[in-house]
């Protein structure tokens, strides 16, 4: 026969008070730890609007931990004054006992609860115990300073993909369809074409006087900040396409070679955390091999926008062209993720 | 060592960005258990069954949760009388109707042109999930009873239910056992007990949750998703769908990166639109808070099957309309 036992916290005074006083110290530092985290700026891997809602977290938690230590400090002295656990409500929870018999499944009243059996809280502290050992493993964390604010170097390169190049015959290909906007001789016959294509961009074409192969070199704007957000959005969009292109922009993000004339530029999109990561890269192509330079550096680029289709792909790319190698140079570093 | 500490990082930010919802969504049922009356719900509710189970799947609209923190309001309300197959309907449709998630899923999907469309297809696979789910809860909940339930989430009043998972502080005169009024402070004692024993309860198996979708998504690389599903866009389907299961993400975040896909076929999409929300890795182990395995299971399968069901019904008629779904 099944021996009573009453359930949850109510097996013994001691199980119950040991209980409430680890869930208030382990809530309690729980919401300590959020508020911290908030306050010494480390919630890098949330994006900020989820911040301050951290914040409000902990702060709740630990008003309710406030709360309830008020609570079971009189339940306490209610229990020492009284020694009953009536008198803390305890017995509001119900006890097993031969008398009980609990139904299990309404179509078989025969089958009545098991007294031993795992309903779903456990009737010994191991499993209190662990929950809370679980629970104080982020709190951990936050006292060794962990976790880092942004991905390894390995892993963001390895996000950052490994994209083929496009090939460094792309400047003639778009000066095919490209209009002549002005056209001059030089002294010794030489001529100089100012071109435009269709997609915005300049070209100047220098064609030798001995009737050898044009030299074709970009015009380049002055140039303002863009985000890569934009652009990438921008490649799904053929009005925002339109708009961007020939403009010249300026970027700065994390640096990986592609080819000696081609690179990419690359940051992060987070949305919510950093699980939900996504890169953004923009590619640039710039007119000469380019020397110096070490994948994950940090990269300021300034060149001409062009949505460029990938080989075999109808999906659009967005692409820096770039007039001058000086104007690719390195930079201070930046937070990883674009805000 | 980059790999623990890459492992570390993405468990702290499923964690902590889960964290202020699981609190808001046991401050709500802390408030609920105290202040809610029993069978107060029942009685605003329609006696049918499907308009029942409809409306549930709709409460999103009124009652804007994210999965996590839905589960801690769900068991509350199933405490208080909500019927199941309506708790069900708003377990598995809340975290995608409501307004917060349409409109970042329209955000993510605004410039590839496809905003409308998969807001529109997300909201609709989701509904028909979710009543179609609860519907059949509802016939195995007339079979097995509350047998279904984790005595924790066993509504008042039953049988087999615990009276109260924390104390009701104050309810009880301790020398003449009877019951006394209760002060503001009782009640509030009360709501904090009750809500600090569901942020233990849940926050527990959310952390071992992101332990394990942390470890997955180490593993998991955009870059071969995408490639895949360029290649073999039906199996795509499938492979989302695991992918959301594993990847483990909040339903406000998960279009951006579905969205991030660019090569997909809308309907692996909707298939990881659809199916995170619903089911992932630390959903299941935050279930066994509510729910017995024979539960759990029905609500895997039903989920499942329906949602490559009507992925594949996108996928064909998006086909025989000689459309992919890709933006252009």
């Amino acid at each position: 026969m099944p021996l009573p036992h009453s359930h949850h916290h109510c097996g013994s005074p001691r199980d119950y008070f040991t209980e409430q006083l680890l869930t208030i110290l382990v809530c309690g530092l729980f919401g300590f730890a959020a508020i911290q985290m908030y306050r010494n700026g480390a919630l890098e891997f949330l994006a900020p609007q989820f911040r301050l809602p951290v914040l409000v977290g902990g702060a709740a938690i630990l008003l309710l931990v406030f709360i309830r230590a008020i609570a079971v400090w009189k339940e306490a002295g209610a229990y020492q004054a009284t020694g009953d656990m009536n008198a803390i409500g305890c017995g509001q929870d119900h006890t097993h006992d031969a008398n009980c018999n609990h139904t299990l499944y309404p179509e078989q009243p025969e089958v009545v609860a098991d007294p031993d059996a795992d309903d779903g809280h456990s009737h010994d502290m191991s499993w209190t115990f662990a929950r809370m050992l679980i629970l104080v493993f982020p709190v951990l964390l936050f006292f060794m300073g962990l976790p880092n604010a942004s991905l390894s170097k390995e892993r963001q390169l390895a996000m950052a993909g490994n994209d083929a190049a496009m090939g460094s015959e792309m400047l003639k290909d778009l000066a095919k369809d490209a209009v002549v906007v002005d056209e001059k001789t030089l002294d010794g016959g030489v001529i100089v074409r100012e071109l435009k294509t269709r997609t915005g961009l300049k070209i100047r074409e220098t064609i030798p006087s001995d009737g050898g192969e044009p030299k074709l070199e970009i015009i380049a704007g002055e140039g303002s900040q863009m985000r890569f957000n934009d652009l990438n959005d921008a490649a799904f969009d053929e009005r925002k396409r339109q708009s961007l292109e020939g403009q010249t922009a300026i970027l700065e993000g994390r640096f990986k070679r592609l080819a000696d004339k081609e690179f990419s530029l690359f940051r992060f999109k987070m949305t919510c955390c950093a699980a939900d990561t996504v890169p953004l890269k923009v590619r640039i192509i710039v007119p000469q091999a380019l020397g110096g330079f070490n994948d994950f550096d940090w990269v300021q680029a300034k060149g001409t926008i062009q949505f460029l289709q990938l080989p075999g792909q109808d999906r659009y790319v967005p692409v820096l062209l770039v007039a001058d190698i000086t104007d690719v140079r390195k930079t201070v570093a930046k937070n990883e993720y674009e805000q | 060592m980059s790999e623990i500490l890459d492992f570390l990082l993405l468990f702290s930010s499923i964690l902590w960005e889960a964290m202020p919802f699981i609190v808001l969504g046991a401050v709500v049922a802390g408030i609920l258990e105290e202040f809610l009356p029993q069978q107060a719900i029942t009685r605003i509710l329609p006696k049918q069954v499907v308009p029942a189970i409809m409306m549930g799947a709709l409460l999103g609209l009124i009652f804007p949760m994210c999965e996590c923190g839905i589960l801690v309001v769900m068991r509350r309300l199933l405490r208080k009388g909500l019927p199941l197959s309506c708790c069900i309907a708003y377990m598995l449709a809340g975290p995608i109707i409501n307004l917060v998630v349409i409109f970042s899923t329209w955000i993510a999907f605004k410039d590839h042109k496809i905003g409308f469309e998969v807001v529109g297809l997300r909201v609709g696979m989701a509904f028909v999930i979710a009543c179609v789910t609860a519907t059949i809860v509802h016939f195995q909940y007339r079979r097995y009873g509350n047998a279904l339930l984790n005595p924790i989430a066993i509504p008042q009043g039953s049988p087999d239910a615990l009276e109260s998972p924390t104390p009701a502080t104050g309810t009880v005169d301790g020398t003449t056992g009877m019951p006394r009024p209760r002060t503001l402070f009782n009640r509030l004692g009360n709501v904090s007990a009750t809500a600090l024993h569901d942020f233990v309860d849940i926050t527990v198996f959310l952390i071992m949750g992101a332990v394990l979708a942390a470890l997955i998504k180490q593993q998991i690389g955009n870059e071969a998703i995408d490639s895949f599903s360029r290649d073999q866009p039906i199996l795509a389907i499938p492979a989302m769908m695991l992918t959301a299961v594993l990847m483990c993400l909040c339903s406000e975040a998960d279009a951006f990166v579905a969205a991030s896909f660019t090569n997909m076929h809308i309907s692996a999409k909707l298939a990881f639109l659809v199916m995170g929300p619903m089911i992932d890795i630390k959903l299941l182990l935050m279930y066994t808070r509510v729910f017995r395995p024979r539960l759990i299971v029905t609500i895997v399968v039903c989920v499942t099957i329906q949602v490559f069901l009507l992925s594949l019904l996108v996928y064909t008629l998006y086909e025989a309309s000689n459309w992919t779904g890709l933006s252009g």
